[in-house]
This record gives structure tokens, sequence and C-alpha cells, in this order.
């Protein structure tokens, strides 16, 4: 992966379009680094780049499930980990956005949510 | 490192998916023509400062995602319609460089370098401050001879700071520092910045 293109997967963590922000999030609450990240999402480190700069998943039902689905699809991903961690990133991203002060709403997001399993 | 231009028949892939709101096209079409892109635009701009250089690709790949219908497959292939996209971002950002440098100073952008000490909370380029030219121009050698004396992750780093950038994430990533765990992240990004701040205030640029 070249700097240029983590560089862009790095800046559009703050653009709601991308999914890099929600996993920004979920690696946030959990204190994962990129490696961390990856053995969430059983993958690559490498991979996380090209992971990142994908659509956020739509969020209606149906949409939501296809575009997880065509995610973990291309990446080799099992989809119900990255719905877990998709689903952590928006909880977040909705605390954040009602407690503009952010005091507490990462521990809020973890009491509500539990992480996906490290085993399957 | 994609240093190839996608073909024709991959552009037009892209772009229809692009239309189509698949969710893994924007990846797709960012591996394809980011750093291809990145490489034409230094190419073609041999004095042009890299960041700004790869700054001006990642604004035209984002500019293509954000609004694929924008692009029209019957008026060029879509490399043409990027560079010529990236071209223009890179003069424009050039522009914005240039005003900068002649005297209008955002505080927030250089942190507290201009304003001696002090930080002041706005955003705004309406609330951008003007000085008088000889302070800037006093403001910006003192930057420019920091930066000369940096490493070049430090220097990517004041540029960050430059640019009014918040986010550890992206000071990490300059820095090198994206493998650390978040809280390591930090602590290793501020002793980048006050190394940064210290060297400026020995410059002359501080309190």
């Amino acid at each position: 992966v070249s700097k240029s293109l983590e560089a862009l997967a790095r800046r559009v963590e703050k653009d709601p379009f991308f999914l890099a922000g929600l996993l920004a999030d979920y690696a946030g609450s959990e204190n994962l680094n990129d490696a961390g990240l990856a053995a969430a999402l059983r993958c690559e480190p490498e991979t996380l780049t090209a992971i990142r700069l994908c659509r956020a998943p739509r969020p209606d039902r149906a949409g939501f499930r296809q575009d997880v689905d065509e995610i973990a699809a291309r990446f080799g991903l099992d989809a119900d980990r990255l719905t877990a961690v998709v689903r952590r990133g928006e909880t977040l991203r909705r605390l954040r956005s009602a407690a503009p002060s952010g005091h507490g709403f990462l521990a809020a997001a973890r009491d509500g949510e539990p992480p996906p399993e490290s085993e399957p | 490192m994609h240093l190839t231009w996608p073909s024709t028949e991959q552009g037009l892939s892209l772009h229809r998916r692009l239309c189509a709101g698949e969710a893994t096209a924007p990846s797709d079409f960012a591996v394809a023509y980011t750093d291809v892109l990145g490489a034409w635009i230094q190419t073609k701009n041999p004095r042009a400062d890299e960041d700004q250089c790869q700054d001006a690709a990642h604004r035209a790949i984002l500019a293509f995602i954000h609004r694929p219908s924008c692009y029209d497959p019957a008026r060029g292939e879509t490399a043409a319609y990027l560079r010529m996209s990236a071209q223009g971002d890179l003069i424009n950002l050039r522009r914005r460089e240039d005003r900068h440098n002649r005297g209008r100073v955002r505080l927030k952008n250089v942190e507290d370098v201009v304003a001696g000490g002090k930080y002041l909370e706005t955003t705004d380029d309406a609330a951008a401050l003007s000085f008088d030219e000889e302070k800037a121009r006093r403001d910006g050698a003192v930057l420019a001879a920091v930066r000369e004396s940096l490493t070049a992750s430090d220097q990517r780093c004041l540029d960050l700071m430059r640019q009014g950038e918040k986010q550890t994430a992206a000071f990490a990533a300059a820095a090198g520092f994206s493998d650390l765990a978040p809280n390591e992240q930090a602590r290793a990004v501020k002793r980048v910045k006050d190394r940064i701040k210290k060297r400026i205030q020995r410059a002359g640029g501080g309190p």
C-alpha cells in the first residue's frame, strides 16, 4: 500500500461517506491500533486501507445488509464481524452528535453493544 | 503501487460502478487512480511541493468519487478528466498559498507562532486576520527557516499544524506512528508538536 493511498484513507476518516470513520471510531473505542483492528476484522493490516475507502453502508436495513455483504465478499471478511464493527461505529457517531462535549460517550457505547468475540 | 493508468474500459467500468453506488467502487477507484495521478501531477509540476501535489491528487479523486455524474464519458477518458481536475486543484492550492504568503495569516493555522503564544479559536476564512506585510514576511521567514531544519516527518507535521489539522491520527500518519496504540500515538504526536514549537520559539517565532 502506498503512502499516498494510506494518507487518502486517513483523510476520509472525517468524511461520513466512507467506511473509514466508522472503523476509526470502533478502533478508538477498543483502543486498537491497525494490527488490532485488522485482527478484529480478521484481515491483513495491509487490507485496511482499501476497506477504509469503501462507501459506508446505507442506513436502511436492506441496503446495509447488501453493502456489508459486498464489502465482506470483496475483502474476504466475516460479514457478521464487519456488521458488529460498523454498528459500533454508527452508535459512537450518534452518541457523539447527541453529546457534543463527548464526555463518556465511548464508555456508553461499550456498555451498549458488545464487541465481536475474539474467537469464532 | 499502481503507476499505470487503468485502461479505458476499466475507467468506464469504475465510473459505472460509482454511479450505481456500489459500496466497494470508491475503494477500487481510489486504488486504481491515486498513485498514478499523484505521480503524474508531480512529474508535470516538478517544482511544486510534494505534499501539495498529493493533496491535489486526493482532491481530484475524492471529487470524482463524490460526484461521478459530473464526468461525461462521451467527452473523454476518465484519466484525462482526473488529470485536468488535479491540475486545477493544484493551481488553486498554490494560489491559496501565495495569498497566504502575501500577508493574510490565519492565526489558527500557524497556532501560536504568529500570535506569540496566544491561540485564537476561529475557523472561518472570513475571520482571518490581516497583518502588515512586514510581520507576515517575518513570520513566513521564521517558519521557512525552522522547516528547513526539521526532518522530513517533522516537516509534514509542521505543514499539518499550519493547515490547522487537529486529528492525532493525521499527525501519527505523517510521523509514521500509525502502528502505535492510540494513547501511545497521542503521546508521540505531542512530543513531535512540542519539539516543533520549541524550534519555532528558539527561531524567534514564539514567546
